[in-house]
């Protein structure tokens, strides 16, 4: 165990993060999806690469934490909440800013969209191993994947113009 | 990867690949409180287990998993450890302190207070006036709570099999738990599960013989009617 946590612990953690789990909370979940990755590692398939199957956990633990109200109030879905969060001045560093700014829109893309994106795009996970991780049909992975890269670059795009604006 | 007709600015992926890394006092802490619960071996990767060979390929360790084959030393170095901190504690242990059942399902009315742990929301705590082993110095602290929660959920994934009919998962997770925690805080349930088990089995003459020596542990217990419910489903 000591292995996989030392090698995931950093992926877990950040997989956490995109999916809008807040700084204050990482610890407890990671440790969460470390806990359930050990009672069920023996369902795990060592013919397959681990890290699809340990973003499932990342998955499943995220979801049931955004289902809680307490954590609602912070997850960003749109304009209203991307304008309320933006950087204060003395974060208006050019890098950081732009960081906050396509995580601001990653946040907004639906979790079951995101979670396609983030594995494909961001994790260069095959679109037909993702389908397996999470459970869902090919298909269904392909267009989710279409339209949370649709939603992401809108995001951005809206974003961008809002910080551009006098 | 990107691709050249996906409408997304491979310079915003390059950014969100940058996430800075994780705090690592966290992981310190993460690190310690799971070490609490299970064996996590030394600190840095593992040269005879973990994601490595499984990545490549190499076959799952027989038991417990292609991620965790490092698990037996580490289990013995646990179980020896469990051992004397268990007898250190007999050693300075004054009157035997009431036992804590922990159940996952609502109760009778507790028989004196109810005082659930913070951290384990949907557990419900009963203490029950009944002289018997003692637990731990040390569950009090945050180690406690979470083995509690892991117990609990190799429990859940062990009542799920056997809910599904597949006993022999069921069999191997009650098998794992007993392996895994040998001062149990859910020995009763998990006992309980196993003589549930082993009747949907059709291994009845186990299952009379755990559920008897259930009842001579603990004829008291909230798990008894359970136990005896199995038992009396057993066509003669």
């Amino acid at each position: 165990m000591g292995a996989v946590f030392d090698e995931n612990f950093d992926y877990v953690w950040n997989t956490l993060r995109r999916f809008g789990v807040r700084e204050a909370d990482l610890e407890d979940l990671v440790q969460d999806v470390f806990l359930k990755i050990y009672v069920r590692s023996a369902d795990y398939d060592s013919t397959r690469p681990v890290r699809p199957w340990l973003f499932g956990f990342a998955y499943r633990v995220a979801a049931d934490y955004r289902r809680l109200a307490r954590h609602r109030v912070e997850a960003h879905s749109g304009p209203r909440d991307v304008a309320a969060a933006q950087p204060s001045v003395d974060e208006r560093i050019e890098s950081h800013e732009e960081r906050m700014l396509v995580r601001q829109a990653l946040e907004s893309v639906e979790l079951d969209r995101r979670a396609v994106l983030i594995l494909h795009d961001l994790d260069e996970v095959p679109v037909p191993e993702i389908a397996d991780a999470l459970g869902i049909p090919l298909n269904t992975a392909y267009s989710r994947l279409r339209l949370a890269r649709a939603d992401f670059a809108a995001a951005a795009k809206r974003l961008r113009k809002t910080q551009d604006a006098p | 990867m990107s691709e050249p007709n996906s409408p997304v600015d491979p310079r915003d992926l390059d950014l969100l690949r940058s996430d800075p890394p994780a705090d690592p006092a966290a992981r310190a802490r993460v690190r310690s409180r799971l070490t609490a619960v299970f064996p996590m071996g030394a600190g840095g990767p593992s040269t005879t287990g973990g994601e490595g060979p499984a990545e490549r390929g190499a076959p799952p360790h027989p038991g417990t998993g292609g991620l965790f084959a490092s698990y037996g030393t580490n289990a013995i170095a646990f179980i020896i450890g469990g051992a004397v901190g268990a007898a250190l504690y007999a050693g300075l242990a004054k009157p035997p302190a009431p036992r804590v059942v922990y159940i996952d399902r609502p109760a009778p009315p507790p028989a004196l207070s109810v005082a659930p742990p913070a951290t384990a929301s949907n557990a419900e705590v009963q203490e029950v006036p009944v002289a018997a082993t003692p637990a731990p110095r040390a569950a009090t602290s945050k180690g406690h709570a979470s083995q509690l929660s892991a117990e609990r959920l190799i429990l859940e994934e062990a009542r799920n099999a056997i809910t599904q009919g597949d006993t022999r998962r069921g069999l191997d997770q009650l098998e794992r738990h007993r392996r895994l925690f040998p001062n149990p805080l859910l020995a009763e349930e998990r006992d309980a599960l196993q003589v549930q088990a082993l009747v949907k089995a059709g291994r009845y003459d186990e299952a009379r013989a755990s559920a008897d020596s259930f009842r001579k542990r603990a004829s008291d217990s909230i798990f008894m009617p359970m136990v005896d419910a199995a038992i009396a489903s057993i066509r003669p």
